[in-house]
């Protein structure tokens, strides 16, 4: 049977709770309940005044269960759990009542609000006795750090780790690091050279001894347990022997088949079979594409193998499997750029000279197929002949909910970016087509002031289409618009149109989330744990987020966020040990009948079959608590610790035995 | 192109066109529309200076009643004082004007007659250039030479306007009292050029400037004082003068008198309260606001009392631009509004330190029948009483 001395503490929540219901009444209510034997109100009970106060009634009360009836628990029960453990109380004698997420925040008549209130307070405190005190264990860190994308986000979480003396490895899935910033050649708003940036942190990658670099190669599974991951890394066949090629580039040269799009270059240019997808690429050896190379499609060329001075083409080689342990994991998948295509009123990929974005940082490039000039294009190649006239749609993909409803945070950015460069190499008269101009980073007001000094014409309106005419020969777009600030309908007889794109989410983002237990958002970016306070932590522990994988970022913002997940992973690897809370499933194996339905329906691999004992057995270290196995057992041999059938029982009766609302 | 005609198809040439003439101006702007909301004139019609200057940005010729309405603009600087860009508005009117007649787009009858009269005699009022110092027969005001320390720049209005030639008059009554050594360029001298200019008589405007430059490079004067708000702006801004020479508006030059001790009051005028319309040329052009105010304190008998409006916020006279010699409709009339302020402090007296300032205000109070109540004078005018 169970007793106590339970004390109820009720929080005003300012006016959230107190706003709703008579908390005299509630207290009124609590003092009738089983084993209460103090209630108390606070105005704010998470204040260190409100936590005080229950510690002070702790003690002299001598209260062995303590109720809170506050906001949700995944907000403050923590919070409390810390409070009644410093007043001496095991840490899992605290039940949280929701009064406010749950209550008085969703209800809006007030009688029924209290009703309601009373009604869980009843089941709080008819659970709270039936708990036991609980031990936490404290699990061993792996002193590593995987980390997952080597764009600029992945790089500096690497390098600040490595140079916090952690091993790290780095995997990308490219033949090379660099990702999205390699393809720039300036960057907003101080128009830095992109490359004079990013080249020496991707050389000091390559050669840093902290990091391993595993390029070409893709996460195949992660299994393990918060502190201790096993993280399964295929590494594609390069068909490169990466120990003896010294990067000389002659395959490359020699190698007959040309015409393969690039893919680093957006299908702009071409390139070949065995190739380096850019020339600061790092590793510097370069790769077999087996889908476009001869020898793997006929059987027969073998050029390559022939001229290398190394003796470095290795077409035997075969993917191969590497597992490493590590302590933390940060993922820094990064962003795929938006693909316009779909968006009828733009004919992207039909007129020969409407650009999206990326396109636009590949042809700025001067690696890129025009070395750096804006050319126009006919039939679907570049000419000698550069455009007069450029407009630059902005939020084409982005905050439209045909797309995508939210802001791409960049574009407004980079178009003036465009602005200038094209300006500077063209000479052309150039339009921003704009909803808002967003302009809300460090020196990016002051750039686009810049900008408009630099007669830039600023329309403000979404386009409604892009009509194709031909003046003498030449394909003119003419833009179609209402400029909004003097509701005239205009047309703008234009030589180029850029679509400013969105930065959406990799297509396989649920795919990999999935991998890592981690969620997505509505727009498949990975879901952080705390949008304001956690935005680089996930709800599982010791894996972190980086860069525009959570959501759309420029480079100083990716960046901050690379070094914030790895001072994350490192006060995770610095501490060395990981909590693990007791709340979890134990197997009873005298009642077990060996049915192996909990080892099925387990999302986390902590069960497994004693094949001996013809039991389940359970890895407590793995066991997250989800209570799948408890609620499908059909032999009730598995309980979860703080979430037993009595205490759920229990609740259930303080719900009923509350009655019913009069009328 | 014709089956897209409901289109209209920006036009670059007027744009860069307006670019140049405003210099560069137009690029700043982000389209906050703070001009539209501070500007006076919106209290008497509608007035959107934001359009014009987003027209231009982008190539849309103001609408032909658009063209017409921009003549209303006092260029008071209201929109200048507010704006985040530090865009020149006034200057992207001047050189919007500058187009419409350039363009032969419609120029309001008034404003014609007013150019007209510049170019022909090179004052607003047809009156010939030979008559200009006729306002000064009888008070043997000397002509300036090379020995004169203080030269007296008198300004198209009170030379030939009756009730501004007042103001002229005092100023001479107190440069005698105050023992200056001063003269006056005579019938020598030309319109300072600054309304022209901001009518958008820019080569005109260049013309009468260069014209009183040669004058003033001759008597070589340690200092110029100007009647009017307007020629200081132009004389300060734009003139190109003989190294050393200062410029001031008379009430600096007041202001700086009464601090020498040259000026003694030897009169009190009758206990007066006294309120003071900042002239927008003084003002927001030049941030002079505290010179006009010190010299009205230091006037034995008068007691200042603000308006709501003042300094920064004061609100127009209408008379800026070149609208005080336009014909107004009494309902759009900026001085209206103005008097009424006035009337609400329950000053007895609305001083000015502007000639155009003074017709519109004068012509206010009448409009609102309350001359009884209010007298409207010049800072001068009232010095020179109390001397």
């Amino acid at each position: 049977m169970e007793t106590g001395r339970i004390g109820v503490f009720i929080c005003h929540c300012g006016t959230n709770i107190a706003g709703k219901i008579s908390i005299e009444k509630l207290m009124d209510f609590a003092r009738t309940l089983p084993f209460v034997d103090a209630v108390r109100d606070n105005k704010y009970t998470c204040s260190e005044l409100g936590q005080s106060a229950i510690q002070d009634v702790i003690r002299e009360r001598n209260l062995t269960h303590v109720v809170v009836a506050a906001c949700s628990p995944s907000m403050h029960e923590k919070t409390f759990r810390n409070t009644i453990e410093k007043a001496g109380l095991n840490r899992y004698m605290l039940s949280i009542c929701n009064l406010r997420e749950m209550n008085t925040w969703v209800t809006e008549d007030n009688e029924v609000s209290l009703f309601k209130a009373k009604k869980l307070l009843a089941a709080a405190v008819r659970r709270v006795v039936t708990q036991k005190p609980l031990e936490e264990e404290k699990l061993p860190v792996t002193s590593r750090v995987v980390i997952v994308g080597a764009g600029i986000a992945g790089i500096e979480a690497s390098l600040q780790l490595a140079n916090a003396d952690k091993e790290v490895v780095l995997v990308e899935r490219e033949p090379s690091i660099g990702g999205q910033m390699a393809r720039f050649d300036k960057t907003f708003p101080t128009l830095d050279c992109a490359a004079c940036i990013l080249t020496p942190k991707m050389v000091d990658v390559g050669q840093h001894p902290n990091i391993t670099l595993m390029t070409y190669s893709e996460i195949e599974e992660v299994t393990g347990v918060p502190g201790k991951y096993d993280v399964k890394i295929r590494k594609k066949a390069r068909s490169i022997d990466e120990v003896t090629c010294t990067g000389c580039g002659i395959c490359e040269e020699e190698c007959p088949i040309k015409k393969i799009p690039s893919e680093f270059y957006v299908g702009l240019k071409y390139r070949k079979a065995v190739y380096k997808p850019f020339p600061q690429a790092v590793p510097q050896y370069p790769v077999i594409d087996r889908k476009n190379c001869t020898y793997f499609l006929k059987g027969k060329c073998r050029i390559c193998e022939k001229e290398c001075p190394a003796g470095s083409i290795d077409f035997e080689q075969e993917d191969t499997f590497i597992n490493v342990e590590a302590g933390a994991l940060i993922l820094a998948t990064g962003f795929e750029p938006f693909d316009p295509v779909n968006i009828p009123h733009y004919h992207y990929g039909e007129y020969d000279n409407v650009f999206r974005a990326i396109e636009m940082e590949t042809i700025l490039n001067s690696s890129g197929p025009t070395g750096g000039d804006f050319f126009l294009r006919k039939d679907g190649k570049f000419t000698n002949s550069k455009p007069k006239s450029v407009g630059i749609i902005h939020c084409v993909g982005s905050r439209d909910e045909n797309y995508n409803p939210y802001c791409s945070r960049v574009c407004c950015m980079y178009s003036l970016k465009y602005a200038h460069l094209i300006k500077e190499r063209t000479d052309a008269t150039i339009y921003q087509f704009y909803i808002d101009i967003r302009a809300f980073g460090k020196g990016y007001e002051e750039f686009y002031d810049r900008l408009q000094k630099e007669c830039v014409i600023f329309i403000r309106g979404k386009p409604g289409k892009i009509i194709k005419t031909e003046q003498s020969g030449q394909e003119k777009l003419i833009v179609q618009v209402e400029d909004s600030l003097t509701q005239t309908p205009l047309h703008f007889p234009l030589d180029a149109v850029i679509l400013s794109t969105a930065l959406v989410s990799r297509p396989d983002a649920h795919e990999v989330a999935n991998k890592f237990g981690i969620g997505c958002g509505s727009e498949s970016f990975f879901r952080e744990l705390h949008p304001k306070l956690a935005p680089v932590s996930t709800q599982v522990d010791g894996v972190f987020l980086a860069g525009a994988c959570q959501g759309p970022k420029d480079i100083p913002d990716t960046v901050a966020q690379g070094a914030a997940a790895a001072a994350g992973a490192l006060s995770l690897l610095s501490r060395g040990y990981i909590v693990n809370e007791p709340t979890i499933a134990s197997i009873d194996e005298d009642l077990c009948s060996n049915c192996k339905m909990c080892i099925s329906v387990c999302p986390y691999d902590a069960i497994a079959e004693d094949t001996e004992k013809k039991v389940a057995v359970l890895t407590a270290s793995k066991c997250k608590g989800c209570g799948l196995c408890v609620s499908i057992c059909p032999s009730g041999s598995i309980e979860q610790a703080y979430y037993s059938d009595d205490a759920i029982l229990a609740e259930i009766k303080g719900i009923i035995e509350t009655g019913k609302l009069k009328g | 192109m014709s089956s897209f005609s409901r289109y209209a198809v920006p036009d670059l040439e007027f744009r860069k066109k307006i670019i140049d003439m405003s210099q560069e101006n137009l690029n700043f702007c982000y389209q906050c529309s703070g001009c539209t909301g501070v500007c006076p004139l919106n209290m008497v019609i509608k007035f959107n200076p934001r359009e014009y200057i987003h027209r231009s940005q982008i190539g849309l010729k103001p609408l032909p009643m658009d063209f017409e309405k921009l003549w209303q603009c006092t260029t008071c600087a209201a929109c200048e004082d507010l704006c985040p860009k530090e865009v020149e508005i006034t200057e992207i009117v001047a050189a919007l004007r500058s187009y419409a007649i350039d363009t032969g787009e419609k120029v309001p009858g008034s404003y014609t007659q007013a150019l007209e009269s510049f170019y022909s005699y090179g004052n607003p009022f047809n009156l010939g250039a030979d008559a200009r110092s006729d306002w000064a027969k009888e008070l043997n005001v000397p002509i300036a030479n090379k020995e004169t320390e203080v030269l007296f720049f008198v300004g198209c209005n009170a030379s030939y306007d009756p009730r501004s030639q007042s103001i002229a008059r005092a100023l001479v009554s107190i440069f005698n009292k105050a023992n200056i050594n001063f003269g006056t360029m005579g019938n020598k001298e030309k319109d300072c050029g600054n309304c022209i200019y901001f009518m958008g008589e820019k080569e005109l405007s260049d013309h009468e400037r260069s014209q009183n430059e040669a004058v003033i490079n001759e008597i070589q004067p340690a200092v110029i004082v100007t009647t009017s708000p307007h020629s200081y702006n132009f004389f300060s801004k734009r003139y190109d003068l003989p190294k050393g020479t200062k410029v001031y508006h008379y009430v600096q030059y007041l202001d700086q008198l009464i601090k020498e001790g040259k000026i003694e009051f030897t009169k009190s005028l009758p206990e007066t309260n006294v309120t003071f319309h900042d002239p927008c040329y003084l003002g927001r052009h030049n941030d002079v606001y505290d010179e006009p105010r010190r010299v009205l304190e230091a006037i034995p008998g008068v007691k200042l009392v603000e308006m709501t409006n003042n300094r920064r916020l004061t609100n127009c006279c209408g008379g800026g631009g070149g609208n005080s010699w336009a014909e107004t409709d009494i309902n759009e009339r900026l001085s209206i509004p103005r008097v009424n302020e006035a009337l609400e402090t329950g000053a007895s007296v609305l001083a000015t330190a502007c000639y155009f300032c003074l017709t519109m205000l004068e012509d206010g109070v009448k409009g609102v029948n309350r001359e009884q109540d209010l007298k409207t004078k010049d800072i001068a005018e009232l010095v020179a009483e109390a001397l």
